[in-house]
């Protein structure tokens, strides 16, 4: 070392608070290390001695005294004095890093040789016990919080593997209740594949399941739900087997039985090396996999310092593709049969899957096949309206007044106006050859025919009637024909008139003053654009008949009934429209059906 | 107590992410609660409306539903009690941030609104501070002195928790030193904005947004030593756009890329975002895409590209093929539209002049 250059001093107590404080989100950690360091002991115990390990002979046991103190004993390889130097007494040393190259092995959980100081946060010293199997000693150290430690030989015979004592601190004594260990151990080991068995008020229970339900060689259904029904306390829907080599992961991913926002964000139990990591899905689990809850197992990813997410790297990149991967085959799969889950599962979630694959083109097609949309063709699949090649939308409002002559036609239209539709049959066109058009003018014109010179000289009468009975309701009359015949009339407006009619009911509502000279600006504005007309059916009987009346010589008293007919027809097209009525349009039907009542009565 | 109906449209409004499709739940909401006469709910669904075309939809939807809202809000007030009044008064601040970008809202009509909203807050015992610093934001296009008067209101007034989040005050602060020459004190304010120290749903992509404005304009009176810095805060709104906010502010890339004649890259934003902005009812905001995609169309090489847009564009072609002289000069009429509207209410010539600026720049 240089004459002027210095080593950093480290207060241990300081470190301590900045653990519990920082690194570790709750003193429940300190069983997650233990079970950590045992099971990396056991581990560099099968190592070594092929019989143990052949034998299955690894086992973790906690001993509890309720509210006093628990002995945390595994029968893994126990430490050396050397080794007790090193591991237990140098912060950041680890014995899970390999003496030769300095690198941390792969088997090993534990990687930072920090974790035993969380056990301070429930205990005010740590007294380890061990027996190492490389040459048989025993020793027994005593660490404090303060960073000073006795080490002696011990003189009590111990079998070969590592006991720590630890007595409990003042006001900490939920940790040191079976309930919470039993909960802790079931949170952070639930699928460690070594016993861990708890002894407590002379009773004797193993605390996690001796094969997981999910790799065992028959998949048996009923098992892993109810797994995952006592993990999460749901009953699932259906459930997904996840593999993927990338980070050598296996495990299960629950659909959830009820629907979920595009933006939940799901607790799930992800576990690296058999022990727990996080509840977050991170980068691991695909944004839009919402509707799933999964318990996964990775052998082969790498943790950050806190041991509470996984490091990004190209592998964790690769793992969450293959994830994606196995949930999309699922969907995939399920679609191909005659299987109701798959009806469920896209009652269920196609609203979050909708949502998300508007903002993922990927998602978008793989599952685009298998959203539904509502047509005039009915209810059909992404697939049929791309095995049709063609599809015309527009929204919802539109939708009601365009569906019924769209039937009659036999042409596709789509109600944009449900929730991700329009996003998702625009894009259509992005990725897959299928013409994808919103229904404008042109459209519009296409199903509503001109009629002849000839018959449009027949309705000038009825249409200068119609003009004059609608004036007040700044609204245009044309006759076209359309089918169905049955459908008399028909009310398009634009834009510009729609936002307009909102002018209008604002200045027509006296508690809204303040806001008049706005108002008036915007009126202005919108006017010279807005344009609503009402096309009246040639081929409808009812207009045939007021057009054949209207063209010979009716009496004052046929027209006047003529216009009472021309007011009742175009409420009725406003309420089958779903056309916000306003300017008294109700009123008008009103007066207009008694007033045909008292003509015929 | 809700219906069943409205619960159902309620739940599905609270599933529904932000956008198109959760505002119009919210209209959904709104209307079946007036069939009701489901007062609270009126109001608060008007709201959640107004929220989510504020920040993700139309402003002109905004304006028009605000009338009702209040409306609705003071006789839930006289009726019932004043558990909408902080949301209501919230989404005031919202109609006169808005008011500066649509001319059709008069100077006497934005005081007529802050002059109400004023005794309103005054009543309701909430901090002026907000109010003068919008005030201040729309004189500093009309009338420097008054404008200035009130950002000093507004330095000398406390927040409260009506207030606009620390971050968004900051880049509004920002945004009015700049309108009003003080460029570095600007920047330095933004430092902790951009340091990610402030942030919100709108941060600091907005931040950036007034950001890269300002150097857009640097460039275009012949400064372009400024041209490395935009990269980064171009970085930050395309951030900004995918979730969904800060679509006005698309308009300065597209100019950006037109000046450095990037235009590939500009026309890929075009292609990706105008329509949006089209669909918006906003002048101010359309204004600036005119302007971006009138240079746009003068700036590129070639007579013609092919491209696709979606028929409701208002420049669709069947045929895919545009002519970029064509494309100019509509978005150049339109702009010269805007402008003279805009310098007609605020007696100024400013927008006429930018435009002047930004074609011959």
């Amino acid at each position: 070392m240089e004459e002027n250059q210095y080593r950093f001093q480290v207060n241990l107590g300081g470190m301590i608070e900045i653990l519990s404080d920082h690194l570790y989100s709750s003193p429940d950690v300190f069983i997650r290390e233990l079970l950590q360091n045992g099971v990396d002991a056991i581990t560099g115990r099968e190592m070594t001695d092929s019989k143990y390990k052949d034998n299955k002979e690894g086992t973790i046991t906690i001993s509890l005294e309720e509210g006093k103190s628990i002995v945390f004993t595994d029968n893994g390889v126990g430490l050396t004095e050397s080794e007790i130097h090193r591991f237990l007494s140098i912060i950041g040393e680890s014995s899970k890093r390999d003496i030769e190259t300095g690198r941390i092995l792969n088997e090993y959980i534990g990687r930072f040789g920090i974790g035993l100081l969380s056990c301070f946060m429930v205990t005010d010293s740590i007294t380890v016990k061990t027996r190492s199997s490389a040459d048989g000693s025993k020793h027994i150290w005593v660490g404090n919080p303060d960073g000073t430690y006795t080490i002696n030989e011990l003189e009590e015979d111990i079998p070969v593997g590592t006991q720590m004592h630890l007595k409990c601190k003042e006001g900490l004594e939920q940790y040191y209740s079976a309930d919470k260990i039993r909960k802790l151990v079931n949170y952070y080991g639930l699928i460690l594949p070594y016993p861990v068995i708890l002894i407590c008020g002379g009773e004797t229970e193993r605390l996690n399941p001796e094969v997981l339900p999910w790799e065992k060689p028959v998949t048996n259904f009923a098992e892993i739900l109810q797994f995952g029904r006592e993990l999460f306390g749901t009953e699932f829907l259906d459930f997904v087997l996840i593999h993927s080599e990338a980070g050598s992961i296996s495990g299960v991913a629950y659909i959830l039985p009820y629907p979920v926002s595009a933006t939940t964000k799901q607790k799930h139990r992800i576990y690296l090396k058999n022990m727990l990591l996080t509840e977050e899905p991170g980068e691991l689990i695909p944004d839009w996999a919402v509707f799933t809850k999964c318990i996964i197992n990775a052998r082969d990813l790498r943790p950050t310092a806190s041991r509470e997410s996984l490091y990004e790297d190209d592998n964790l990149k690769e793992a969450r593709e293959n994830i994606s991967k196995c949930l999309i085959e699922y969907v995939k799969a399920l679609s191909k049969t005659d299987n109701p889950t798959f009806k469920t599962f896209m009652y269920l979630h196609q609203l979050a899957v909708k949502a998300i694959a508007c903002e993922d083109d990927d998602l978008y097609k793989d599952f685009i096949d298998y959203f539904t949309f509502h047509t005039t063709a009915g209810e059909i699949t992404g697939k049929m309206i791309k095995d049709e090649g063609q599809v015309l939308y527009c929204s919802h409002e539109k939708y009601m007044q365009l569906a019924q002559i769209f039937t009659a036609q036999q042409k596709l239209l789509a109600d944009a106006g449900y929730i991700y539709d329009y996003t998702l049959l625009i894009s259509m066109a992005d990725f897959f050859d299928v013409s994808v058009m919103p229904v404008v003018g042109d459209e519009i014109d296409d199903i509503l025919c001109d009629i002849t010179p000839n018959e449009d000289e027949q309705c000038r009468a009825l249409i200068k009637a119609a003009k004059d009975t609608l004036a007040d309701y700044e609204c245009r009359v044309s006759v076209k024909r359309f089918e169905p015949a049955e459908v008399p009339c028909f009310y398009s407006l634009n834009e510009a008139k729609q936002i307009l009619n909102q002018i209008i009911d604002l200045e027509n509502d006296e508690g809204v003053a303040l806001f008049d000279d706005m108002l008036s600006e915007f009126h202005e504005e919108f006017e010279e654009e807005a344009a609503s007309t009402l096309y009246l059916n040639y081929d409808n009987p009812v207009i045939r008949r007021l057009i054949r009346l209207m063209n010979g010589s009716p009496s004052p008293e046929e027209v006047k009934r003529a216009r009472r007919i021309i007011c009742v027809l175009y409420v009725q097209t406003l309420l089958i429209g779903n056309f916000p009525l306003r300017n008294n349009e109700l009123a008008l039907l009103n007066e207009n059906l008694l007033g045909l009542a008292g003509d015929i009565l | 107590m809700m219906s069943p109906e409205l619960k159902a449209v309620s739940r599905e409004f609270d599933l529904a992410p932000n956008g198109p499709v959760k505002s119009a739940l919210a209209k959904k909401a709104y209307m079946i609660a007036d069939k009701e006469h489901n007062l609270g709910k009126s109001v608060w669904f008007r709201y959640k409306y107004i929220e989510q075309e504020d920040f993700y939809g139309d402003p002109l939807q905004l304006v028009l539903v605000y009338p009702e809202l209040l409306k609705l809000h003071d006789e839930y007030v006289k009726t019932v009690s004043d558990s909408y009044t902080f949301y209501v008064y919230w989404s005031y601040k919202w109609l006169l941030q808005n008011a500066k970008g649509f001319y059709q809202i008069s100077q006497k009509q934005f005081d007529a609104f802050a002059e109400d909203y004023k005794r309103r807050l005054t009543e309701s015992g909430y901090s002026l501070r907000t109010l003068y610093l919008i005030s201040a934001g729309f004189y500093s296009y009309i009338d420097q002195e008054r404008a200035e008067t009130y950002y000093k209101n507004f330095l000398r007034c406390g927040r409260d928790r009506l207030s606009d989040c620390a971050a968004c005050e900051r880049s509004n602060e920002m945004n009015y030193l700049i309108m009003t020459g003080r460029f570095d004190e600007a920047v330095r304010l933004g430092q902790e904005i951009f340091d990610n120290k402030l942030t919100c749903v709108e941060q600091p992509y907005e931040a950036s947004g007034v950001l890269l404005d300002a150097y857009v304009n640097m460039m275009l009176s012949g400064d372009d030593s400024v041209m490395e810095k935009c990269a980064w805060h171009i970085d930050n709104i395309a951030k900004g756009l995918k979730k969904g906010v800060v679509l006005s502010r698309v308009s300065h890339i597209i100019l950006y890329y037109a000046l450095t004649g990037e235009t590939t890259k500009a026309l890929s934003y075009f292609k990706k975002y105008s329509l949006a902005v089209h669909k918006q009812h906003s002048p101010g905001v359309q204004f600036e895409l005119d302007i971006a995609c009138a240079k746009l169309f003068k700036t590129i090489n070639k007579k013609s590209y092919r491209f696709k847009l979606t028929p409701e564009h208002p420049v669709y072609k069947e045929s895919g093929v545009y002519n970029c002289e064509e494309l100019s000069s509509f978005y150049l009429n339109d702009a010269m539209f805007i402008a003279g509207k805009y310098d007609a209410r605020n007696g100024t010539d400013i927008h006429m002049k930018r435009i002047s600026l930004v074609m011959e720049g």
